[in-house]
């Protein structure tokens, strides 16, 4: 199986992606610790790495294939057989990453009464994988909320976050950031490379947001919906995996056309609104 | 060190029982093979290996197996390969070729994964299927 389709490359496992993070992923579904993240997956698994319509036909065909109520080990050794996996590559000793701000913050995922709360957390936390943990677990939130017939603004308070403090900014990726370097040929070029992929992730949250923001019929609830094809937008304007021009890029339009579509003003409000129905509910 | 087609092996990890064999008449979207869509067990013309034997090594897993080829013998055998520098040169904006692909965002994702894996491909399209298990088994060899 191809870690593509594994349990590193799901949103609901905001510890890992790519190359980026460390030796444990956590699984925020089935509550558990994946001590071999590559080689194991759930019918639940949505991938990372694709946008979300992409993600959504991936999901189905993957979902046809393994099971969603438990995490299988696929053995490369037969040819792709599952088997149940065991402690050899889950765990609940949770405690285990009490001493990691990042791993203790998606635990809490689960265990705050709003999970909006444990986002917060990471949003206070420095660094890529901190980042990595927010933007993976808010794709997954949006998500969740919008499958509950929630708002599309269940995911604005992230928008506002990464819009002030990350959005301009390359992320802060060191190389100890890294599980794996081996393959491109220099450290500088893998480095970047993950950084690469963090700021489509950003890009990729805001798309999967703004696709959230159009009723069933595809009408536009607000103008945020604009933003839908942001990051393949990115991809159009930037043609190749170049992560300075990528952020000439996200500096000069993706930031402008979000400041458009959400401006202070217009985040008070829709917060506002939201805290309205909190109270209400 | 550079790698070079002339000296150097591909790399790959598979199954201890030999390498999965791709199967020729598969759609040949280079995006699709790379970016493995269409889902678990999706059939595929190509077979990915790597300049990388730590790679291909993680690519085996614990209960797997790293296997060789060489670019000659695969060539002989009427194999295409894609080197990774070929690769990369259809993996940009909206794809070129077999590269073509609706998405850009996709298509990047697919240049990076090749990038980072130091990825080649073989090119099985132009051989009959009956050919194929055999052909693989001439190609590749454990390392």
């Amino acid at each position: 199986m191809s870690p593509l389709l594994s349990c590193s490359n799901c949103w609901y496992n905001g510890l890992q992606y790519g190359p980026i993070g460390g030796s444990v992923g956590y699984c925020t579904e089935h509550r558990v610790i994946l001590r071999a993240a590559d080689a194991t997956t759930c019918g639940r698994q949505r991938r990372k790495d694709l946008l979300f319509a992409s993600a959504q036909r991936e999901s189905n065909s993957h979902r046809a294939t393994f099971p969603e109520d438990r995490i299988v080990y696929v053995r490369v050794a037969r040819d792709g057989e599952c088997i149940p996996a065991n402690g050899t590559s889950l765990s609940k000793e949770l405690e285990e990453l009490e001493s990691d701000p990042v791993g203790r913050s998606v635990v809490d995922f689960n265990r705050l009464d709003t999970k909006i709360g444990a986002l917060a957390q990471l949003r206070n936390l420095l660094g890529a994988r901190a980042e990595l943990a927010m933007l993976s677990l808010g794709r997954s939130y949006v998500f969740r909320c919008s499958q509950r017939q929630g708002a599309w603004t269940s995911g604005l308070h992230l928008v506002w976050w990464l819009r002030q403090d990350r959005l301009e900014r390359e992320p802060d990726l060191q190389i100890n950031d890294l599980r794996w370097s081996q393959g491109e040929p220099t450290l500088r070029r893998h480095r970047e490379l993950a950084s690469w992929s963090l700021v489509m992730l950003r890009l990729a949250f805001l798309s999967d947001v703004a696709t959230h923001a159009r009723d069933p019929l595809g009408n536009a609830l607000h103008p945020f919906a604009k933003l839908a094809d942001l990051a393949e937008e990115a991809a159009v304007a930037t043609q190749t995996t170049n992560l300075a021009k990528l952020m000439r890029w996200v500096r000069r339009d993706a930031c402008k056309r979000l400041d458009a579509v959400l401006p202070a003003s217009e985040y008070d409000r829709l917060a506002g609104e939201l805290r309205q129905r909190a109270r209400q509910a | 060190m550079v790698w070079k087609a002339s000296k150097d092996p591909l790399l790959r990890g598979d199954h201890a029982g030999g390498v999965t064999p791709p199967a020729p008449s598969a759609d040949n979207s280079l995006v699709r093979h790379i970016l493995f869509l269409g889902g678990s067990g999706r059939e595929t013309p190509y077979q990915s290996s790597t300049e990388s034997q730590s790679v291909a090594e993680r690519f085996a897993g614990k209960q797997g197996c790293v296997y060789e080829a060489s670019v000659k013998e695969a060539k002989k055998q009427g194999v295409v390969h894609w080197s990774r520098k070929e690769l990369l040169g259809l993996l940009k904006g909206p794809g070129k070729g077999k590269a073509s692909w609706p998405s850009v965002y996709e298509v990047m994702q697919a240049r990076k994964r090749v990038e980072q894996h130091s990825e080649h491909l073989l090119d099985f399209e132009q051989l009959d299927v009956e050919d194929v298990v055999c052909v693989c088994s001439t190609v590749w060899s454990k390392r």
